[in-house]
């Protein structure tokens, strides 16, 4: 009891080990899980593929069923794509163009967009596809 | 200076780690603003450019085509969409390195496209290309 009394001028210390270690042990689970993916902002209805696998570090570009295209939170024009691609890679550089394409969205538009994310130098570029399990219907 | 380097283990040696601290903080602060969860997943597909255009020969290709109701074509033939994998497994063993070709028209639904893609991938298809019919 005597020592909850310490006056300001003793030496009070409050053990701040165990806090320190959850600070750490958080601080690493969020560098880890950290990818700085931006989301292109618009709603889309995602087909569904049994092939489909996680793409990692993506530059994301979506494609609506009326027609609109989407990057950055904002909607964007085709001939838009090539320098929002080009500026994306300059900060991912392994960033591959991943098209979330609605699944009525026109087939004609979504190789549009991919013809321009590949003039904005993008490598590789995927559809994506929520992972169906095989077992599911 | 003496006193810190001599220090005797029974001594309480003290560092001063408020600055550390507030580093983590910061770092920690940072982390939690800039996550985002977004997982994606998604199929690759490569797209025959027309300036990188290669000329494959005919028989090294299996041709899936989409019409614009939806209907799917291989080899003249229409199958429906359940069929496509054991239509494009057929052809891929007479020719077990062809390359996977779906020939969309633009007016097709892009779901459509997916699910082509999936069968011929589940038919074992290695390298799946996009291209897109005129009309």
């Amino acid at each position: 009891m005597a020592r909850r009394h310490a006056t300001q001028e003793g030496e009070a210390e409050l053990d701040i080990t165990s806090m320190l270690d959850m600070i750490f042990i958080l601080l690493i689970f969020f560098i880890v899980t950290t990818s700085f993916v931006r989301p292109p902002g618009a709603v889309v209805e995602q087909p569904k593929a049994v092939t489909a696998h996680v793409l990692r570090s993506s530059i994301l570009i979506a494609v609506t069923s009326s027609g609109q295209v989407w990057m950055n939170k904002e909607q964007i024009k085709l001939n838009q794509i090539p320098g929002l691609v080009e500026a994306a890679r300059a900060q991912a550089p392994k960033g591959n163009v991943v098209i979330v394409a609605d699944r009525r969205a026109s087939t004609g538009l979504v190789v549009k967009v991919m013809g321009e994310a590949k003039l904005g130098g993008a490598t590789q570029v995927s559809l994506a596809a929520k992972i169906k399990s095989v077992g599911g219907s | 200076m003496a006193r810190r380097r001599f220090e005797k283990p029974g001594g309480e040696a003290e560092l001063d780690i408020t600055s550390m601290l507030d580093m983590i903080f910061i770092l920690l602060i940072f982390f939690i603003v800039s996550t985002s969860f977004i997982h994606v997943s998604g199929l690759n597909v490569s797209r025959p450019q027309a300036s990188s255009q290669k000329v494959v020969k005919e028989s090294k290709i299996v041709l899936i085509e989409i019409q614009p109701g939806g209907v799917i074509v291989i080899n003249g033939r229409k199958v429906g969409l359940v069929a496509v994998r054991a239509e494009v497994e057929k052809n891929l063993a007479g020719k077990p390195d062809a390359q996977v070709v779906v020939a969309a028209s633009p007016v097709s639904r892009a779901g459509t496209l997916v699910q082509v893609i999936d069968q011929a991938r589940q038919a074992g298809a290695k390298k799946v290309s996009i291209a897109t019919t005129e009309s």
